[in-house]
């Protein structure tokens, strides 16, 4: 078993395979060897890990991803989610972002591909203003930038 | 000695542990001990007095001699918690400013005359997190499963903020895919906007789709001749095709380009070039041999050749990198083309045959046997039957040591007795169609 602490000092004991999900704590349980002090995981909050975990668990018996993947291959996958990753990943927008940012962190490729193809499929077919909506983003363009934006516009336009 | 040691390192182990930002007192705290480069007695002050690890509250057994000062401790803990926030905050501040001049250096964007977004972004830790915030490697992963299905989108997530735009234009292969519809003539907005997207996947592998469309701008055939421009583009950066599609079709309004295209490929060299999907229709043409022989002759690290169309086989050298060749030719090919052919593809692992036409002597090799073609590395053969006996005939003269899967498909009416009686004395294994 592993114990693993999150930055709000909540503390998770949970199965080796599970844990070494995480590229990050497979790499660290390497380095230390056998040892009962916890892991602290300045990065994660405790409600994130808890997802986190509860995905890992889901997904302990999945082969791992060949090492030396081509990164082209890697995109020319499917976009497409399993059913139970659909239905994991169906949470507010805020828990999704941290979600993604604590799979990076802690380095699990499978559930950051997860993320990202679930913020992917909310931008496909959306127009530029339509993004910004969704994700509160401010238009900050500089009026350089809008004009070389709506001569790009223009040429798209002109097949 | 060691207590005089231990008293003199502490209070600088101390310092220093609370001035590091998180993450690198959670990687001090996993180094091997050996690592520290300690003595023995140091290494026990340390770990006693002046442990760096982050120890989470909950679990720590306070002894009782540092019961009275807790909440001294307490208070002091939370200001170093602070001022370890502060200084995360300044850091993650001086680290978007060093990403965003990174992406300008690699993008050759000029300098806008202000940062008009990033000084104002709150970066504490307790703001709501949002996609802005992700590091450009995650926004990136995001923007290449959006143009897997909409290549087109690349445009769209240029155009939603600075950052954005940053990210996607100092992305190169998000520009690497490109379409240039085989046409008389293009709107100057098209060039553009293919130019753009050649400059934008700068050094990149290029995924590049030479389409025959057949529009109405065939009948608005200039006066000057074809707009070359593109085709020329394309052409000067062959050394970057990763892949290439060719769906072109040899016809009157085409025979210029195909003419530009063959001259352009005249001593080609495409050593990134892994893949060719050639479409260029039912019509077999001098053209279209002649320029795959010259994009064979240039292509060193070929890995997969697709020919769904009638095309001469026909090897200027052998590619022994091709380990994927699928042939689905309008005509059936010459099995004495065939063989040669093949027997400069060493290194197939898979391969998938047409009918074939069986015309023409079997060759002997000098010692009076049929000639063997040898394939050893060959894992998948699919092929269609359509003449048992000479099909038969074809698969004895195959050395397949490593074969795996074979797939037969018979056409109707076709028994195959003769095939499957070379299969199961090669002990070859069937697999589904």
């Amino acid at each position: 078993m592993v114990t693993l602490t999150t930055s709000d000092n909540e503390t998770f004991t949970v199965d080796k395979k599970v844990a070494e999900k995480s590229v990050l704590i497979k790499n660290m349980l390497e380095d230390v060897g056998e040892s009962d002090q916890a892991i602290p995981l300045p990065n994660v909050t405790a409600s994130v890990l808890k997802k986190v975990l509860e995905w890992c668990e889901h997904h302990k018996d999945d082969p791992a991803p060949p090492e030396n993947e081509d990164k082209d291959d890697t995109r020319k996958r499917t976009t497409d989610i399993s059913e139970w990753d659909q239905k994991f990943i169906a949470v507010d927008q805020e828990m999704l972002f941290e979600i993604i940012l604590a799979a990076n962190y802690l380095d699990i490729k499978a559930l950051l591909d997860v993320g990202c193809k679930t913020v992917a499929n909310m931008i496909k077919g959306k127009s530029p203003e339509e993004i910004r909506k969704l994700f509160n983003i401010v238009n900050d363009f500089t009026p350089e930038e809008e004009a070389q934006i709506k001569k790009e516009n223009e040429w798209a336009e002109d097949r | 000695m060691a207590s005089t040691q231990g008293s003199t390192a502490m209070p600088r182990t101390r310092t220093r542990a609370a001035s590091l930002p998180a993450y690198m007192r959670t990687a001090l705290a996993f180094l091997p001990i050996r690592s520290l480069g300690k003595t023995p007695q140091l290494v026990d002050v340390v770990k006693i007095e002046a442990n760096p690890l982050p120890i989470p509250i909950r679990s720590v057994t306070m002894p009782p001699t540092v019961d009275h000062t807790s909440e001294t401790e307490r208070t002091m803990l939370a200001a170093e918690i602070e001022d370890l926030r502060r200084q995360m905050d300044a850091l993650s501040s001086q680290l978007r400013e060093k990403q965003i001049r990174l992406m300008r250096l690699a993008s050759y964007l000029p300098d806008p005359p202000s940062l008009p977004i990033f000084a104002s972004i709150p970066t504490s830790s307790f703001s709501p997190l949002r996609v802005q915030n992700f590091p450009p490697e995650i926004l990136q992963n995001i923007f290449h499963h959006v143009v897997l299905s909409h290549p087109s989108a690349r445009i769209t997530l240029s155009q939603v903020c600075f950052y954005w735009r940053n990210c996607a234009l100092s992305c190169p292969s998000l520009w690497s895919e490109i379409t240039i519809p085989v046409r008389p003539s293009y709107t100057e907005g098209f060039v553009n906007t293919t130019t753009v997207a050649f400059q934008r996947a700068k050094a990149s592998e290029l995924r590049l789709h030479l389409t025959y469309e057949l529009s109405d701008s065939v009948a608005s055939s200039s006066i000057t001749g074809p707009d070359y421009r593109l085709l020329d583009l394309a052409l000067s950066r062959q050394h970057l095709w990763g892949t290439l599609e060719l769906d072109v079709r040899d016809q009157l309004w085409t025979a210029p380009i195909l003419d530009r295209l063959v001259d352009g490929l005249d001593g080609a060299h495409c050593p990134k070039l892994r893949a060719i999907d050639w479409k260029t229709g039912m019509k077999a043409s001098p053209k279209f041999d002649l320029l795959l022989s010259r994009l064979l002759a240039g292509s060193n690290n070929l890995q997969r050749l697709s020919l769904q169309s009638h095309v001469d086989l026909v090897l200027p050298k052998p590619i022994p990198s091709l380990k994927s060749l699928v042939l689905q030719l309008g005509q059936r090919p010459p099995i004495t083309q065939l063989r040669l052919f093949l027997q400069g593809l060493r290194g197939l692992v898979e391969l998938t045959l047409p009918a074939l036409d069986h015309e023409g002597p079997t060759p002997a090799s000098p010692n009076g046997r049929t000639s063997t073609i040898c394939l050893l590395e060959l894992a998948t053969l699919t092929i269609d039957i359509t003449d048992d006996a000479a099909d038969a005939r074809f698969l004895r003269e195959l050395d397949l040591p490593a074969l795996n899967t074979l797939v037969l498909r018979p056409e109707d009416n076709v028994t195959a007795e003769h095939v499957h009686r070379v299969v199961q004395d090669r002990g070859w294994l069937l697999g589904v169609a």
